[in-house]
């Protein structure tokens, strides 16, 4: 995409729009072939990708990419509609929170950040739907803390992309 | 890689503007360098904005999830979700097929792979086959008991639906799948989605083009089934006990509830739908008993279930029987 093109608002949500519907095709394709998930986790492109542009933006701006990323998720993946939009919401605001307080193009920061958004919206989901038995919250934990390890390992290559695609880490 | 550092030891303008191509200007991460940069960040509001903006979105999308609730169990489509579903599945559905065809052609590349079209039509006649067993079997089983009834009434086999899986959820907690057939291919919320191997759930949302499939395996998940034995000597089967299958998770065996103590069950047993609920029909596989587990009080059982079907596994194409 030419800089000037990406440099409209409007080409630039449309671009990540469909990014997020190519990460819910691979997160339904090439995830679901990972082999033992329920060990390893997974990654979750979907929250990854829109967690990113959270940490362009300050907390209250990181709140509105939660929501908005919970709406397509749930819509996207079938989760529980309520629990998916609070949980993103504050997962977004955790985001935009580091982007106020740290330098947001640091690859550390958005490393941190999504490792950091993605635990806190799984924990919010757990806490909405809590598990009915200790044996099914220890495995929630577990997967939700590999998962949030696959979302940190893919941050960076994700941020690169969307980079080239216009949306900027600049150093304010 | 610079260390991060505080915004406040960075004392920067914070001038947002109009976005403008890139000069070169050198003030950027290496990893992330290039392309167009913004006059300046995105203006910072104070704590407490970011606060009433957090509350606001939270109330929101509670309200939402409440009407969502709502609309979804009065059998009613939420317009906005199906909105997003609809423009979004055709894209979803293409990076599924384009997935397949890379595996394909990566079969292909591969060397001592099979003839990925001979292996495409033996699977495909190895799950009709595996159906039409199925059905067989059950009707064995079924002639049996009636047998020895008075009354007889004769049953069609239920047409199904094939459908693709659009998404899987991504996150812990949940189980459920979104499959590419929706009201106008006549699925209903209450359809059944199962495999060549068993049951795998049940159709919990519709859409124009796609349903919501709850996954055996979620926490909120309920079947009545059936516990039945083959008897080695004379193949016919029995009915065992008349029980609940719960799902436990991500990753985990079903859990057969409600036996009483003096059921008869043995690991090895099969478990099918019993249809007595008169939504899921009878006769649908769904596990096999792995370990029976007493409770302390000793009055009911439970048993542990391995699903037949892969959940969710490898899982690609789905049956839906409407």
């Amino acid at each position: 995409m030419t800089p000037y093109l990406a440099a409209v608002p409007a080409v630039r949500f449309f671009v990540f729009v469909l990014l997020l519907c190519l990460a819910t095709g691979l997160q339904a394709n090439v995830v679901l072939l990972l082999p033992h998930a329920e060990v390893t986790g997974r990654p979750d492109f979907v929250l990854t990708l829109c967690l990113l542009p959270a940490l362009l933006s300050d907390a209250a701006g990181g709140c509105g990419w939660g929501f908005g990323a919970g709406l397509v998720t749930s819509a996207l993946t079938g989760q529980a509609v309520g629990s998916t939009l609070v949980s993103r919401t504050v997962a977004g605001c955790v985001a935009g929170w580091f982007s106020e307080r740290f330098v947001r193009s640091n690859p550390l920061v958005i490393v941190s950040a999504i490792l950091t958004g993605s635990l806190v919206a799984d924990a919010v989901y757990l806490l909405c739907n809590p598990p009915l038995s200790l044996d099914s919250l220890l495995a929630a934990f577990r997967f939700t803390a590999m998962n949030a390890l696959w979302n940190a390992a893919f941050a960076l290559p994700l941020a690169y992309l969307l980079r080239r695609l216009g949306w900027v880490w600049d150093e304010d | 890689m610079p260390p991060p550092t505080r915004r406040s030891e960075r004392a920067k303008p914070n001038t947002p503007g109009r976005a403008t191509p890139s000069r070169g200007n050198g003030n950027r991460s290496p990893l992330l360098g290039g392309g167009v940069t913004r006059g300046g960040s995105a203006p910072q509001r104070s704590g407490r904005t970011a606060l009433f903006v957090l509350a606001g979105l939270v109330f929101v999308g509670v309200c939402y999830g409440i009407l969502h609730n709502r609309l979804a169990s009065s059998g009613r489509t939420d317009p906005a979700l199906d909105g997003i579903r609809t423009v979004a599945s055709p894209f979803a559905i293409g990076t599924s097929r384009a997935s397949r065809s890379a595996k394909t052609l990566w079969d292909y590349v591969l060397p001592g792979k099979r003839d990925t079209d001979d292996l495409a039509r033996l699977e495909s006649d190895n799950t009709r086959l595996k159906l039409e067993n199925e059905r067989l079997r059950n009707a064995d089983a079924e002639a049996t008991r009636l047998r020895k009834a008075l009354q007889f009434a004769e049953k069609s086999p239920q047409p199904l639906l094939p459908a693709e899986i659009i998404a899987l959820l991504p996150s812990a907690n949940a189980e459920t799948l979104l499959v590419s057939r929706g009201t106008g291919d006549g699925v209903k919320v209450g359809s059944v989605a199962r495999t060549a191997d068993g049951l795998l759930g049940q159709i919990t949302e519709v859409g124009g083009n796609t349903a919501q499939v709850l996954l055996l395996s979620d926490t909120s998940s309920g079947v009545g089934v059936l516990v039945q034995r083959r008897d080695p000597k004379t193949a016919v089967v029995k009915d065992k006990a008349v029980a609940v299958v719960r799902g436990r998770g991500r990753g985990q065996q079903l859990s057969v509830v409600y036996l009483r103590r003096e059921d008869d069950i043995r690991v090895g047993d099969t478990v099918i739908s019993s249809g007595f609920g008169g939504v899921i029909p009878a006769g649908i596989p769904v596990g096999t008993v792995t370990e029976i587990v007493t409770e302390k009080t000793g009055f009911v059982k439970s048993a542990r279930v391995e699903p037949f079907a892969p959940l969710p596994g490898t899982l690609q194409e789905v049956f839906l029987i409407r």
